[in-house]
């Protein structure tokens, strides 16, 4: 078996054979309830020899005879070291890890034990976040730590995340976190204009060893002026040393529609729409006129309808098709991976590739993607370790229509509101209603013939890639020289068919685009580390930092296409524009960490980063970013030595400053753009103002944190209290439009985020027995307390802005409070300043109506696991978010000039004492001397839910089984996204930011996948 | 010995790492470049000398605003709704008037000029000549005077037409270029008296025209016949008959007299890109430039395609179209005569009168509702749909402006032979027959006249204002009387919430 599947996979890997030895070590991994413990790390100790252990948890491997110990150790288990016997064969028995705070994290530069960090540090390990049919690491983020708040643009594959680390900080700056994989800050602005495309979808999330955030600015001061919206660490699987192992790893699966708008026939419609007109003319809906006119709307031949009768069977005989049917299909999911890794004392390494598709709900969105990484570390002296890790990839994407807005043409927008009357096809097969005609009503385009014409697409071919040199150059000290790569170039095209509404005139558009981004950086640091008598440890690091990234891109755009077969650019008869830019920044840093920790009870901890960024003005381009961190091992005090319930307590303090320099690269300076040409000469004109004052958004965060672990580690968990102040907020400030300008960006306002994370875990049900039944359960809350306080010259609301106003969260709803419908008349009302019903509010009429920021939100996993079993159920939630989803808007309107949902047509109001929520229609969506029905609060609605995010169930084939195939290790497993749903949203989906409005949504997926090592 | 090497080679990496330091921040745009250097080349000045042109051509100013705005407020333009454009201002509702991105823009084209005046002398760019120097000062001074007369007419009373209880004072007069955060954080100016912008307007004009020469660079840029034309309409405006002749003089004198077109010719002269009358014009050299199917003047006013196209395919929107009372005045008569029942339906022409100019009106199309007799003065005369040039000033003006200084009552240079002399050269060269009037009919006459020879270039509510007059609408809407807030536009509400010296005008 193992040899077939070597010859397989023969293509991959060529390695160099391990250096002659001369001792065997062998032996058995299990835990304290004797299950075998597979992929247990066994080292020799003080060396980097060392292997894993397999699927029945045997090791065996050649060791120096001058070798004296092992290291063992193993995910969620405590590390052991054990003296090498005589015989050379030695079983291991690993303990429940008593202490999680064991686990190491990566702290910025430098590889800590949890333990002996004092910040506040959410760690997800890959493990937890394996085989999620997401394209990107951030989308899985989702639920898993407390105080990441992770949202979706939409539900293209590989499309644009929100993640957002305790709250947002900030109004003009960018909110995004700072993202690091593998020690390369990464460029995270998206590139491409015609999709959504994710600049993290480049890494396969499963080759994610473990993704640490660092929340606290005290903790995120080490990356000082980026780090105010906190930082995730990215750290990748590595190789080990030993024998070659291959792991391959599939899934398939079909993504569907999490729902269909449930929306009206064509003779409900109907009714709505002769009522609208009805009303406007002060006519009964059943008027022979009012029905004849909207009959014609309808495109019924009205000649011969001269009586009612005549009218209801016409309106009886309008035909009802499903466009949604037609325009939502089940996408396919697939993911194919192959690594190798191995290794001897000298040198390992780490192979792995893979290819993943997946494809939307509506096409054309697919996403499209090849990876290819390379990890290899290398001591070419006792001294010096070469490392390196390269990750090319490259991933397609198809273009859809548009990836929102309210399109005519647009699938994901259009097809629920289509006038359902119109057929999609002739009856000879072709499509209805494409150019020079067109499909009744206001949204006048046949869809599905649209989306199927027009094409585009995207690519991202993106390498991210590092080298570094480690040099010990003593006992304590040693010296890493850091070079990394993140180059991306994005290719865009896309073209709108001749054959479509919006091409036909034009007789075709075509669009190409190409971007590019270098973004180089070098890190220098010396690493100390070393103990004064035996309970003082001292560590740290002095680093400096530089970094590049010049982002370039050309475009075209062309139209008058000979047919449309001809798609490229220079097959059109009139070139529109071409267009070129370039922008760029420089940023230069050196940094300190300073950890001194007394006898393992006592840590306190200070950093000092001074960056510099070319984004700033003259005046301050330099800033400084210290921090101060302590931690309390409460439980290595000998008051607690009795007290045997307690597993570990620790207690953390920080407090510390950070930046936030997501500006534009040159709006520091004065500056001359081009201006429009006169008489055929081209012109420059003044188009920015020098502002030497623009510096750094701060955000100082006082941190409180308790970790704890209890009653033989059966709850554990931690919190933390937190209170974040970004001061010298950018804030546009309005000028005298004598000036020439408008407004001038400054450093002005203030807000402040509080919050409480709570990460608690209980283990229900623990067996002792091997293979016995297992119930772990974590949940994870957030709460977060958004407040702007302070804007510029006292102010209390933003200029033109009053969703932004001091003492209230960012973006809160501050509009008219819709108060029902005049159950008299069916008139929409609304309550004035004196809390009096008008009809038509004014501006001064609003209010706070509430929050477009959750109060809360968060996860709970639950792992089930019974012999070869796993189960893993994973719920999130939201709480306290107000949303104002577009599509629903057009859909609630009452005009009847799209199509409605079902719950418009029964609830509108129809009849003098009907009390409902729906006011009457009338065409113009107004009524004479009233409102539009959509304003004021009417359209915002509670976004609350709780989501059953993800379920898996895996079983690993017994390890008997698996030695009698000579495999390693075999699993199988079923996974299913987006299940279950508890919200009453009118919309696709209530999972979304921004305004939903024609946005492609998220879908259900079901997958089953196989793992097999070998 | 492979230590060593290893040492070297860490070493090198190290100092490598760090020898970047010094210039490591340095790096510069690429599209647009740093203002410190913008204008060190004689191109860089030429380039920003053009902006303060190409501003011109937003439709927020002679792009549309300035142009068709003053024939809907007043009683020359009739708004058909074809797109809803232009219906408020036409119907003088409320804040329906120039909108604060004319103020906005007027503003910036000032600080770009004062800009670039600044740097001029001092420029010491490689082949920059005294004479590019004086030329560049004259051009931009002519253009600086442009934009602040038309924030003057529109913002403000004019002199000696005031409604004194409403009068809040002429606009703030910006002479200084600002360039820096802290300088236009700073600046938070008042409004200045009105004789002292339009002091302003005229020093820019009169040293501009010492320098200008004619023909210059053409209609398009500014040249001396358009800054002695504009100095006989801002004394006009000023009350200021003497200095009004005397600038209508010399620019008759130095244009000639063939400058004005000939009844024969008139009509096709509107046909070409540039009408020989030009005196200076906005020009829109490319189709890039054009500005488009929603706010052109074109689609603004008409619905044809081509002249004489009523049957070919429909245009634009025809959102403004002639009054009744303007087709009256121009000698058009419907079929079934001028009711407004009539001026409801589909347009049909009965008869024409001798006066050439009614040739620039014919009905339009039936695609976007019942057809009217709409404007054709912008018919895409650059050879593409919308595009045309926007007219700033002509000759037939200056012989109007010349006229009325000499009739009106109190003229220091009051002259009815010689003003009926300017009337009748006018007239005559429009198919008219010579007039012999004298006083107020005489006076009106060449009202009437200025009406009808500038109507849809954007003059008549600038006019009736200028004048104190109310602007008579009927049939088709309500007077609005010359004491109403509504002639007068409101500034931008941010100029009053950020600075407590300026203030609102009246009623807003």
């Amino acid at each position: 078996m193992r040899k077939i599947l070597l010859l397989l996979c023969g293509v991959l890997f060529l390695v160099g054979q391990l250096a002659a030895q001369n001792r065997t070590v062998s032996g058995k991994v299990t835990d304290a309830a004797g299950t075998a413990v597979s992929n247990a790390s066994v080292i020799v100790k003080g060396t980097r020899i060392g292997t894993t252990s397999n699927a029945s948890g045997n090791f065996s491997f050649s060791v120096p005879t001058n070798a004296k110990a092992l290291i063992v150790s193993a995910v969620g288990l405590a590390s052991l070291e054990v003296a090498i016997p005589a015989s050379g064969n030695v079983n291991v028995t690993l303990q429940q890890d008593d202490k999680k705070l064991d686990e190491v994290i990566i702290t910025g530069y430098q590889v800590r034990k949890k333990r002996d960090e004092a910040g506040a540090v959410s760690t997800v390990r890959g493990k937890e976040i394996e085989n999620l049919p997401n394209p990107s690491l951030d989308k899985a983020l989702q639920g898993r730590a407390a105080g990441v708040l992770v949202q979706s643009n939409s539900g293209i594959p590989g499309g644009g995340i929100n993640v957002r680390i305790r709250g947002t900080g900030s109004f003009l700056a960018g909110t995004q976190p700072l993202y690091v994989i593998d020690g390369v800050q990464l460029n995270t602005r998206s590139d491409a204009n015609y999709t959504e495309s994710n600049p993290l979808a480049f890494l396969n999330p499963n080759d994610i060893e473990s993704i640490d955030i660092l929340k606290d600015a005290a903790s995120a001061a080490i990356y000082g002026a980026q780090a105010s919206n906190g930082v995730v660490i990215v750290t990748t699987k590595k190789g080990k040393a030993g024998k070659t192992k291959f792991q391959f790893n599939t899934y398939v699966g079909q993504a569907t529609a999490l729902k269909k708008l449930e929306v009206l026939n064509s003779q409900q419609l109907f009714q709505l729409r002769a009522e609208s007109v009805g009303n406007t003319n002060n006519l009964p809906a059943n008027d022979l006129a009012i029905q004849r006119f909207v009959l014609n709307e309808f495109r019924v031949p009205i000649t011969n309808i001269t009586t009612s009768k005549l009218a209801a069977d016409a309106i009886a005989a309008l035909p009802t098709y499903d466009w949604q049917d037609a325009a939502f299909k089940s996408g396919a999911i697939q993911n194919y991976e192959l690594s190798a890794s191995g290794g001897n004392d000298r040198t390992t390494y780490r192979l792995s590739s893979s290819y993943n598709l997946q494809e939307a709900i509506i096409s054309k969105a697919n996403f499209k993607r090849g990876t290819l990484k390379l990890d290899v570390s290398n001591k070419a002296t006792e001294k010096l370790t070469i490392n390196t890790s390269i990750n090319a990839s490259t991933f397609d994407q198809n273009v859809p229509f548009a990836t929102s807005g309210s399109f005519l043409g647009s699938p994901a927008f259009a097809s629920a509101a289509i006038y359902p009357f119109n057929p999609i096809y002739n009856p000879n097969g072709s499509y209805f209603g494409i150019p020079p005609a067109n499909v009744a009503g206001l949204l006048n385009q046949n869809v599905i013939a649209v989306n199927e014409y027009n094409t585009g697409f995207n690519r991202s071919n993106q390498l991210v890639g590092n080298i570094s040199l480690d040099y010990k150059l003593n006992s304590w000290l040693s010296y890493r020289s850091f070079f990394g790569l993140d180059y991306r170039l994005v290719q865009g095209k896309r073209f709108t068919d001749p054959r479509t509404p919006d091409g036909f005139a034009r007789k075709g558009l075509g669009q190409v685009e190409s971007e590019w981004n270098t973004n180089v950086i070098s890190t220098q640091t010396l690493n100390f580390n070393f103990n004064v008598k035996d309970k003082h440890r001292i560590d740290g690091l002095v680093g400096y930092e530089y970094r590049k990234e010049n982002q370039e891109g050309i475009s075209a755009i062309g139209e008058g296409f000979p047919t449309f077969q001809f798609t490229t650019l220079n097959t059109a008869a009139t070139p529109l524009t071409t267009s070129e830019f370039f922008t760029g920044y420089r940023r230069q840093s050196v940094f300190a960490n300073l950890n001194y920790n007394y006898d393992s009870k006592y840590i306190l901890s200070a950093i000092a980063r001074y960056d510099g960024s070319s984004r700033f003005g003259a005046n301050y381009r330099y800033g400084m970013f210290p921090s101060l961190r302590f931690a309390w091992n409460i439980d290595n005090e000998k008051f607690l030595a009795d007290a045997s319930w307690i597993n570990s307590l620790r207690f953390r303090a920080s407090y510390g400053i950070t930046g936030n320099d997501q500006i534009g690269n040159f709006d520091g300076l004065g500056l001359y753009g081009a201006a429009a040409p006169y008489s055929g000469q081209p012109g420059i004109t003044f188009s920015q103002l020098a502002n030497p004052e623009l510096r750094w958004e701060k955000n100082r965060t006082a941190n409180l944190g308790l970790d704890f672990s209890f009653f033989e580690n059966k709850v554990f968990g931690s919190l933390e209290a937190y209170d974040k102040i970004t001061a010298d907020l950018l804030l546009s400030q309005p000028l005298q439009l004598t000036t020439g300008f408008g407004s001038i960006t400054r450093n002005v306002g203030q807000i402040q985020n509080r919050g409480i994370e709570l990460t608690l875990g209980i283990q229900p049900v623990r067996s002792l027995k091997p293979g016995g039944f297992n119930w772990t359960s974590t949940f994870i809350f957030t709460f977060n307390h958004n407040r702007v306080r302070k804007l510029y010259d006292g102010l209390q609301e933003l200029p033109g802005n009053p969703s932004t106003r001091v003492n209230k969260s960012l973006g809160s709803v501050f509009t008219q409070q819709y108060a029902g419908v005049n159950v008299a008349t069916g008139r929409p009302m609304w309550l004035d300043t004196l809390g009096n019903i008008t009809y038509q509010p004014q501006l001064r009429d609003r209010v706070y109506i509430g929050d477009t920021q959750p109060d809360f939100w968060g996860g709970w996993t639950n792992n089930f696991t019974y012999k070869g079993f796993t189960l893993d159920v994973f719920f999130q939630y939201e709480y306290g978010r107000m949303a104002d989803d577009g599509q629903v808007n057009f859909m609630l309107e009452n005009i009847a000039r799209l199509n409605g949902f079902v719950d418009l047509y029964e609830n509108r109001w129809t009849t003098p004492g009907q009390v409902t929520w729906y006011p009457r229609m009338v065409s113009a969506g107004a009524e004479t001397k009233g409102s539009s029905a959509a304003s004021g609060s009417r359209t915002l609605f509670k976004a609350d839910y709780i989501r059953l995010k993800n379920v898996t169930l895996s079983y690993d084939l017994n390890s008997d089984v698996v030695r009698k195939l000579k495999l390693s290790n075999a699993r199988f497993y079923l996974q299913g996204t987006n299940l279950w749903t508890l919200s009453d949203w009118f919309s696709y989906d209530i999972e979304f930011v921004g305004a939903a409005t024609g946005i492609i949504p998220q879908s259900r997926n079901i997958t089953a996948g196989i793992q097999i090592g070998f | 010995m492979k230590n060593i090497f290893l040492k070297l080679s860490l070493i090198a990496l190290v100092v490598t790492s760090f020898s970047a330091c010094r210039d490591a921040l340095v790096i510069d745009p690429r599209q647009s470049i740093d203002a410190a250097t913008a204008l060190n080349t004689k191109d860089g000045i030429n380039a920003a000398v053009v902006s303060v042109y190409s501003r011109f051509k937003s439709v927020r100013l002679y792009g549309r605003d300035l142009i068709a705005i003053p024939e809907a407020l007043a009683d020359n333009g009739f708004a058909t709704n074809k797109s809803g454009r232009l219906l408020p201002e036409a119907n003088n509702v409320f804040r329906a008037h120039f909108t604060g991105t004319h103020w906005s823009a007027c503003y910036n084209g000032i600080n770009q000029a004062n800009l670039i005046l600044e740097a001029i002398p001092t420029s010491t760019a490689p082949g920059v000549t005294a004479a590019d120097k004086a030329s560049w000062t004259a051009q931009l001074q002519f253009l600086r005077a442009l934009y602040y007369f038309d924030l003057v007419k529109v913002y403000s009373y004019m002199p000696g037409a005031t409604v004194p209880a409403q009068d809040k004072g002429g606009i703030p007069i910006v002479l200084k270029g600002i360039s820096t955060s802290d300088g236009a954080i700073e600046l938070l100016p008042s409004r200045a008296p009105i004789a002292d912008v339009y002091a302003q307007v005229v020093a820019d004009l009169i040293a501009a025209e010492a320098v200008l020469t004619n023909p210059g660079l053409g209609a398009n840029f500014a040249n001396k016949a358009a800054a002695q034309a504009l100095l006989s309409r801002v004394y006009l405006y000023m009350k200021d008959y003497a200095k009004a002749k005397e600038w209508a003089d010399k620019c008759i004198t130095l244009v000639g007299p063939s400058r004005l077109s000939n009844a024969g010719g008139y009509v096709a002269q509107w046909r070409n890109a540039t009408h020989q009358e030009t005196l200076f014009q906005f020009a829109l050299a490319s189709n890039a430039e054009n500005n488009g199917v929603n706010e052109s003047l074109q689609t603004s006013f008409t619905t044809l395609t081509a002249p004489g196209g009523a049957l070919l395919a429909t245009g634009g929107f025809g959102d403004l179209v002639p009054t009744i009372s303007l087709m009256n005045a121009l000698g058009i008569t419907l079929t079934g005569g001028n009711t407004t029942t009539n001026f409801g339906l589909n347009a049909s022409i009965a008869s024409r009168s001798s006066d050439v100019r009614n040739l620039l009106y014919e009905p339009g199309t039936t695609g976007r509702g019942a057809s009217k007799v709409e404007c054709t003065k912008y018919i895409g005369k650059n050879g593409f749909i919308n595009l045309d040039n926007l007219p700033v000033i002509r000759i037939a003006e200056v012989y109007l402006t010349r006229a009325e200084a000499m009739t009106t009552p109190g003229s220091p240079v009051f002259n009815e032979t010689a003003a009926l002399a300017d009337l009748n050269t006018i007239a005559t060269n429009r198919g008219l027959t010579a007039f012999t009037l004298s006083g107020s009919a005489l006076y009106e006459e060449i009202l009437n006249q200025r009406r009808l020879e500038l109507a849809f270039e954007g003059h008549r509510f600038f006019d009736l204002k200028r004048l104190g007059r109310d602007l008579v609408k009927a049939p088709h809407y309500l007077t609005v009387a010359f004491t109403d807030i509504r002639i007068l536009a409101p500034l931008p509400t941010s100029e009053i919430d950020g600075n407590k010296k300026m203030v609102q005008n009246a009623g807003y």
